[in-house]
């Protein structure tokens, strides 16, 4: 009876098992194999030791997508708990709304921000003035807070909207004014959804290419960029090295978040 | 005994349906009140009135002779033991009982800054409370590892800790099996002794409401039916529900002839009841247990026994007395079918004014539908 189980059990996640091979881990050993090998095939660590060059960058791209998560969070907590504490056939319609734009293609929204942005852009045609936005660091902020958000609020809410109602009311009954209710009990149960909320606004965000280029009108390079430009330049190996380091510190730093969440509730990602 | 609390013209509506009608209601100092009534009565909604998780929409609240109405729960000196324990997951057990007191501020005289309470001051309460609630050597646990029974104790430590003037419990004993129901009781009574404080129980469970209070308040409808202590209430309910509701009751229709001579089911009996008008209509009660079954040719009523249940300490006897079924529990054996009389002293009989509830409560006719609705209303319990 058991064997039987366990045999249905192959057999119903061979598919998964068929796809993550094919799409994740094959992927993933391609890109060790040219991370450390030349345009010849042979085996270099060189590729790795040349990374130092793209510090800058990254540093770049860290303080942008920092910058964006933040508020993602500071936009999308608030936004969430709103929604989550909303009647259920309102939430229904808050999340639809929230989900609206992600059904428009991100580079077609992103062209949309250039449009409403540039300098003969309709927001400056509108106001009569000739503000330079696209080019500025805020306008790659804000493409990557408008196009990351959801990510943020969705987690939140599914987390905040779990949370036992009776919190509130056992907090306010044993002493707390309101901001304590928030501050000592609603967001310390809200910490896995903030997690997930932030990891999935900053590792896309960290790593985005056409946001930067589009918005950033071709004054910045961010790491994505970089990545994009050794690979359309043929430079395999190159990108694949950046890429990989790329994904170890997000991992670690992901690893690192996971440790401040609830180890039951958290862990969503890695 | 001052008055504590004190419910004046309490209304309170959801969605355009009356939950609570003008209650009026006054709780001393150091008592045991229970909240007793089936479920969607209001009980709950008047719990949590008085603990400020609701607003009534009329009438006022008054705490030591003070208007507490607009006042919000974190202000009041009255914590709750919510029905689902609702313990803070992300603290363990220790956090969870200390919680209240990390929060509150003190000043030794007026002039002093307030100041938090120092640390070895709270895990001195903190395991003080464990040893009352038989949790010692818990601290450190989580509390999603506990039992329910566990959690309960935690729950009931963590509401008392701050020393409250007043603990609500809604239904907390509602989750647990009756083993440790019943154990519970017990531990609870004793804690609400040894510290002396105004416990108010919600339950829809009669036995745990006239094994545990002082006062038992029956609510029905969004109304007090009668407020009394467990004696009271069982042994003189004033309308037909009250009698349904506690215990079993045969209830049946009765003229007053004048004081205590009471004439049902074509009879005329004795009582021990006056004050009524002469040839007044009224409810008769006879508690089942307060009927002796005797010859056919002694008994005061005479009828057939339709059924017949073993109950362990007696059997539960349906007899059919003119077309009216009584429950009569008797320790003999009675054979189903056979000819029963029945003998019921003058003190068994107690007379209720008739009320809206007469006629509703009270025949055993369909006896085991009415089972079959009592432990449906159980399982439908309002959370």
């Amino acid at each position: 009876m058991k064997k039987r189980n366990s045999l249905l059990r192959s057999i119903a996640a061979a598919p998964h098992v068929f796809w993550a091979v094919l799409f994740i881990v094959l992927p993933l050993i391609i890109v060790v194999y040219y991370a450390f090998t030349d345009a010849d095939g042979g085996f270099t660590l060189e590729n790795i030791a040349a990374l130092p060059e793209y510090a800058p960058i990254f540093l770049l791209s860290l303080e942008l997508s920092v910058i964006a998560t933040f508020i993602c969070l500071l936009v999308g907590y608030p936004l969430a708990y709103f929604i989550a504490k909303a009647k259920p056939e309102r939430q229904k319609l808050f999340i639809m709304l929230l989900m609206l734009p992600m059904w428009t293609n991100l580079l077609i929204r992103t062209y949309s921000i250039m449009a409403i942005f540039d300098d003969g852009g309709f927001l400056n045609t509108l106001l009569g003035t000739s503000i330079h936005i696209i080019g500025t660091k805020g306008a790659v902020i804000f493409g990557m807070v408008y196009d990351f958000l959801p990510y943020m609020v969705l987690p939140i809410y599914t987390c905040v909207s779990k949370i036992d109602k009776h919190m509130w009311e056992a907090a306010s009954d044993l002493g707390c004014r309101p901001v304590q209710v928030m501050t000592k009990v609603i967001l310390p149960l809200s910490m896995s959804g903030i997690i997930s909320g932030v990891t999935m606004v900053l590792v896309p965000s960290i790593s985005t290419f056409y946001i930067s280029q589009k918005l950033g009108g071709g004054t910045f390079e961010l790491i994505g960029d970089t990545i994009e430009r050794q690979f359309v330049t043929n430079a395999l190996n190159s990108g694949a090295a950046i890429s990989l380091v790329m994904m170890v510190l997000i991992l670690i730093s992901l690893s690192i978040m996971n440790k401040f969440s609830d180890s039951e509730e958290g862990g969503i990602i890695v | 005994m001052t008055k504590l609390i004190e419910l004046k013209g309490i209304s309170k509506s959801f969605d355009g349906e009356r939950v609570l009608d003008s209650i009026n209601l006054y709780i001393r100092d150091g008592e045991f009140v229970t909240l007793l009534g089936p479920s969607g009565c209001g009980k709950t909604t008047m719990l949590r009135i008085i603990g400020g998780f609701e607003t009534a929409d009329e009438g006022s609240l008054y705490f030591d002779g003070a208007e507490i109405s607009e006042v919000p729960a974190h202000k009041r000196h009255i914590n709750t033991v919510f029905q689902k324990y609702a313990l803070f997951p992300h603290l363990n057990v220790y956090e969870n009982i200390a919680f209240p007191l990390r929060l509150k501020k003190v000043s030794k005289d007026n002039i002093e800054r307030p100041k938090r309470i120092p640390e070895e001051e709270i895990k001195k309460r903190v395991l003080e409370m464990l040893d009352m609630v038989k949790l010692s050597g818990f601290e450190n646990k989580s509390v999603s590892t506990l039992s329910g029974g566990q959690q309960q104790r935690v729950a009931i430590a963590r509401a008392l800790i701050s020393h409250p003037k007043v603990l609500l419990l809604d239904e907390p004993l509602g989750a647990l099996d009756l083993k440790l129901r019943k154990d519970m009781q017990n531990e609870l009574k004793a804690i609400q002794q040894s510290i002396g404080i105004t416990f108010i129980y919600v339950t829809h469970d009669q036995e745990e409401a006239l094994s545990m209070s002082d006062t038992v308040v029956v609510i029905a409808e969004g109304e007090i039916q009668q407020i009394g202590t467990p004696t009271d209430i069982y042994n003189e309910p004033t309308n037909a529900f009250v009698a349904d509701f506690i215990g079993e009751s045969n209830i049946v229709d009765g003229v007053m002839l004048e004081d205590k001579k009471v004439k049902f089911s074509g009879k005329v009996f004795d009582c021990v009841d006056g004050g009524f008008g002469k040839g007044e209509a009224v409810d008769v009660v006879v508690r089942p247990e307060d009927v002796d079954v005797v010859e056919p040719e002694r008994g005061m009523l005479v009828g057939k026994a339709t059924s017949v249940t073993f109950k362990g300490v007696h059997y539960e006897i349906i007899v059919d007395i003119g077309g009216f079924k009584w429950m009569i529990q008797s320790t003999d054996y009675v054979a189903p079918e056979q000819t029963i009389g029945l003998y019921i002293e003058p003190d068994a009989i107690h007379i209720m004014k008739k009320s809206k509830y007469s006629g509703k409560f009270g025949d055993y006719s369909s006896f085991s539908d009415e089972m079959d609705k009592l432990s449906d209303a159980d399982a439908a319990e309002e959370f």
